[in-house]
């Protein structure tokens, strides 16, 4: 019988463990008769919202709770300074959830988030409720916080206690970079085809990059949420800036390549050239190969030196022809970006 | 530069080509569907159907590929939120079962793939119905007000997408060319590399490539919507071709080191008329393109000869200077006669 891949065998620990939550979260709700109870386990659904990675489901319900808290206090003050109640305001109820989503949409903060909702919500509550019902508008602030804290202390809880390795956001890093790594070797072999060949790139040829670009701010934010892990601020060890800024120009280099792969203006490569070339794509392709994310830091690299005598050998080099030269400069700068990826 | 430019490119850096702003528009339109029914029917439920139609909508944000993804999308949540409400209003006085039945659906949900922003929507909606009352005949007419909300949820999505496509491509190819416009004149030493407003080049370059797949996604949209408009699609696809060179030769400036790139231009003798150049052009192009104009006859662009011997570094430059100019005359060249799209 086949076993399961990594990825199944992670999401069905995954999909247990929210389960749980879910579950644990009806419990309580259920069993000590909590009136407004169920917003426990809306609280565990709205963490998992933002996907149910180690760290960022950690990072979420932090903010949950700092928004949630900063939210009602300034619902209580508004309440308190303006309450008028009519039902009518209940009419409001679709422009609040506009805003709300608007400036979750901008900001990308789910902290902002949070806090409006919190804020709104509360307020057109008890705007509708008028003055004969017997909502306690006090008290009801107070029941939410109180819930969306036992929510999201549920949440944290069972993320450190049910299988908190197996759901490591290291897991989804490798992946991701594996995955980044995979597609720049991929776009250096091509474009250094075309270029040898002496046609220009493909119409949708820049969706790789692209791509490529998407995958660096994946593995971007998943490395930064590592630090619920690590327990310190990955950022602040200065490998972090190092790495990115490499990436950065990587996929820089790219470009350059695609551009100048672009506008060769009608000029020919020798065949000693162009199998030059292509060994020497070859050759990065397979310094990019070794550095997908190692549990340990990679031996510093030999792809500058393995393809310097290469292209020292070209005609575009030894009789300096402009602008191929400048593509033979890019494929360099390339190979030296790769052995200071693996160093790192 | 002025305090309101700024601030403009700062708001355009927050909600760039306004697709945030659309999608909100997209959770308003169903609530406030919604809101008219309650007030015309003044059905026996609440807030809820004033709420849910924007639930179903907001799932069908993670999916802006394509409109039957969208679809799917909307009808995996406002199935969750039917299992959920039902389960949940059927079994409430039933303890265990309850539990049994709750751990059995958010399990089974999570476990489809690809599927879990969706599947934890369905339950923070399902969730907000329950009340200490609610029994099976409450989940009944919950589950009405789902299936309603759904109806109300896909038809403004797929009516919102089909008539505000227009808009989208020609806003997202103008931004995108903004952006350019920018990237171009920090690399050219008119404008600060980095500052508050104008965020950092690596969010710069990041959101070029983002913009980059949405304009694409959204040009073959308007490929199989419109298939009676092949010309503007084809017209929009070879302005974006265009302005996708145009990135990667601005890339080849960039990828010099600043106090190399800024030597060269002070060597190439016409480098300033050149960057002046460059820059109204791509002013005129993104102008154009944003406000769906024609551009008028474009002057001419040929390059001034820059002979060798001045430095690699200064030919690079000057080859970089004099490939942006031959490919936004081209960009002119297809914005003459006509609008964009």
């Amino acid at each position: 019988m086949r076993r399961p891949s990594d990825a199944t065998i992670r999401r069905v620990k995954e999909a247990f463990r929210i389960a749980l939550a879910v579950t644990v979260g009806m419990f309580v709700f259920r069993f000590f008769e909590f009136p407004r109870g169920n917003w426990i386990v809306l609280t565990i659904g709205a963490i998992y919202l933002g996907g149910s990675n180690h760290g960022l489901v950690i990072h979420r319900a932090n903010s949950r709770i700092a928004g949630t808290f900063a939210g009602l206090a300034m619902a209580f003050l508004l309440v308190s300074l303006f309450l008028s109640h009519d039902y009518r305001w209940g009419y409001a109820l679709p422009f609040l959830w506009f805003l709300i989503y608007y400036i979750g949409a901008i900001t990308g903060s789910y902290t902002h988030t949070v806090f409006y909702l919190s804020m709104c919500v509360p307020i057109i509550i008890a705007l509708m409720a008028g003055d004969a019902s017997d909502l306690n508008f006090d008290e009801a602030l107070f029941e939410r916080f109180f819930y969306t804290g036992v929510g999201a202390s549920i949440v944290l809880l069972l993320e450190v206690s049910v299988f908190p390795k197996t759901t490591s956001v290291r897991g989804n890093l490798q992946a991701v970079s594996r995955s980044l790594f995979a597609g720049i070797q991929t776009e250096v072999v091509h474009v250094v085809e075309r270029f040898a060949a002496g046609k220009p790139m493909e119409g949708n040829s820049w969706t790789l990059n692209a791509v490529i670009m998407g995958k660096y701010g994946t593995a971007r934010e998943l490395y930064k949420s590592m630090e619920h892990e690590l327990g310190h601020d990955v950022r602040e060890d200065g490998r972090y800036e190092k790495i990115f800024g490499v990436l950065r120009q990587i996929s820089g280099s790219l470009k350059i390549l695609a551009a100048l792969t672009n506008n060769m203006r009608g000029q020919v490569l020798s065949e000693q050239d162009k199998s030059l070339l292509s060994q020497t794509a070859a050759a990065i392709a397979a310094a990019f190969s070794g550095i997908a994310f190692e549990e340990s830091p990679g031996q510093p690299g030999t792809a500058g030196r393995r393809i310097e005598s290469l292209l020292a050998a070209t005609d575009v080099v030894q009789n300096h022809l402009t602008p191929q030269l400048f593509f033979v400069e890019e494929l360099r700068l390339l190979a030296a970006r790769a052995d200071e990826l693996k160093a790192l | 530069m002025t305090a309101v430019s700024e601030l403009r490119r700062y708001w355009r850096r927050l909600d760039p080509d306004q697709e945030a702003f659309l999608f909100s528009l997209e959770v308003l339109i169903p609530c406030l569907l919604g809101t008219l029914y309650w007030l015309v029917f003044r059905p026996p439920a609440s807030i809820l159907l004033v709420l849910s139609p924007g639930f179903i909508a907001i799932a069908s944000h993670q999916r802006d590929d394509s409109w039957r993804e969208k679809a799917k999308s909307m009808v995996f949540t406002a199935a969750v939120i039917a299992l959920c409400q039902s389960g949940i209003c059927a079994l409430f006085q039933q303890k265990i079962l309850l539990l049994a039945w709750m751990f059995l659906l958010t399990f089974t949900a999570f476990l489809i793939p690809n599927r879990r922003y969706e599947s934890a929507m369905g339950l923070v909606f399902g969730s907000l119905a329950i009340s200490m009352e609610s029994n099976w005949l409450t989940g009944m007419n919950h589950n009405l007000e789902v299936a309603l909300s759904l109806g109300f949820a896909l038809a403004t999505v797929w009516l919102l997408n089909v008539l505000t496509l227009r808009f989208r491509v020609r806003k997202a190819l103008a931004v995108y060319a903004a952006d350019l416009l920018h990237f171009l004149l920090t690399r050219l030493g008119e404008e600060p590399e980095s500052s508050f407003l104008n965020g950092t080049l690596d969010d710069l370059h990041q959101n070029l490539s983002a913009l980059a797949l949405k304009i694409e996604r959204l040009i073959a949209k308007h490929r199989s919507l419109r298939p009676g408009a092949q010309t503007t699609s084809e017209r929009a696809a070879a302005a974006f071709a265009l302005l996708q060179d145009v990135s990667r030769m601005i890339f080849l400036l960039g990828g010099i080191p600043a106090e190399q790139r800024l030597a060269a231009l002070a060597k190439i003798p016409d480098a300033k008329a050149m960057a002046k150049d460059l820059r109204e052009r791509l002013q005129r192009i993104a102008s154009s393109v944003g406000g769906g104009e024609k551009l008028g006859v474009p002057g001419a662009a040929a390059a001034p000869a820059f002979p060798a011997g001045n430095g690699l570094v200064a030919e690079k430059v000057h080859f970089a200077l004099a490939i942006l100019l031959q490919d936004l005359a081209r960009l002119e060249d297809l914005l003459r006669d006509k609008p964009l799209l």
